[in-house]
């Protein structure tokens, strides 16, 4: 995907640690952040959310079979027309989450799975969720428009 | 994230969770939560002073709203934020746990059929 600068504002950037206590502070972070930049609320819900399940993903499967230091990186893009690009770095195991297939609906209850819905959540509030393994990183681009709300 | 826990009519439980249902917060509360909806037959979860829940959240309510059923019981979401039921909806948990605007519509979806145990 074109990242130009000319086209995309870097607005901040934050490491992560690779813990699960990491990812609330990361959240409130970009929460903050939102409130700075004047995201509407539904736009940084939508940001909010996503970089949660990601994060999620990434701390609990993406470096239980890596020896090397853990790196996650978040950087938050400026775009034209309201939208908001983020970007999750990590030098975890190659997984592309755009991959994972939606849950079947369930019937009812009993059958009902009661995980699998973070991937839903982010294709649902955000516009496009992107993946590319470069550098031995993967790098997931999440954008969030102003429309989120619809 | 905190939780109270109220009576609410004969075996009908009302759960009032208040802060975000992210990671930290269903840590926080997940073992009373399973304590207290383990007492009841039916629980009714206040979610309006929870402005954010995430799949973790969505997983706790599946879990205990799953164990409830087997039991016979049943669970019900009031109050929910707009932000906070579109995950609910785009996530099909509205079609598996009632979600009603208030726990006064929460008691009048329950009926008389809580106190009558017909069936």
């Amino acid at each position: 995907m074109s990242t130009s600068p000319a086209a995309d504002t870097l607005v901040s950037a934050l490491q992560v640690g690779a813990e699960l206590a990491a990812i609330s502070d990361a959240t409130a972070w970009l929460g903050a952040l939102g409130a700075r930049e004047g995201w509407p609320d539904a736009l940084r819900f939508g940001l909010e959310l996503s970089v949660e399940e990601a994060l999620t993903n990434v701390i609990s499967y993406g470096f239980a079979a890596v020896d090397h230091a853990p790196q996650i990186r978040l950087e938050v893009y400026r775009q034209p027309h309201g939208r908001v690009a983020v970007r999750l770095i990590d030098n975890g195991i190659a997984f592309d989450p755009t991959g994972l297939p939606e849950p079947d609906p369930a019937a009812s209850i009993e059958e009902a799975r009661i995980g699998g819905h973070g991937v839903q959540l982010m294709r649902h509030f955000l516009e496009s969720l992107s993946y590319r393994r470069a550098g031995g990183e993967n790098q997931l681009t999440l954008v969030a428009g102003p429309k989120a709300a619809d | 994230m905190k939780m109270d826990t109220s009576p609410l009519a004969l075996d009908v439980v009302l759960i009032a969770l208040e802060g975000r249902l992210d990671i930290a917060g269903a840590a926080a509360v997940e073992a009373a939560f399973a304590v207290e909806a383990g007492k009841a037959r039916v629980v009714v979860v206040d979610l309006s002073q929870t402005p954010f829940i995430a799949s973790i959240g969505i997983r706790l309510l599946l879990a205990n709203a799953k164990a409830l059923s087997r039991r016979e019981g049943s669970m019900l979401l009031c109050g929910c934020d707009p932000q906070v039921e579109r995950v609910l909806r785009s996530t099909g948990v509205d079609q598996l746990i009632a979600i009603v605007p208030t726990r006064e519509a929460a008691l009048a979806e329950l009926g008389g059929g809580v106190a009558g145990g017909a069936g």
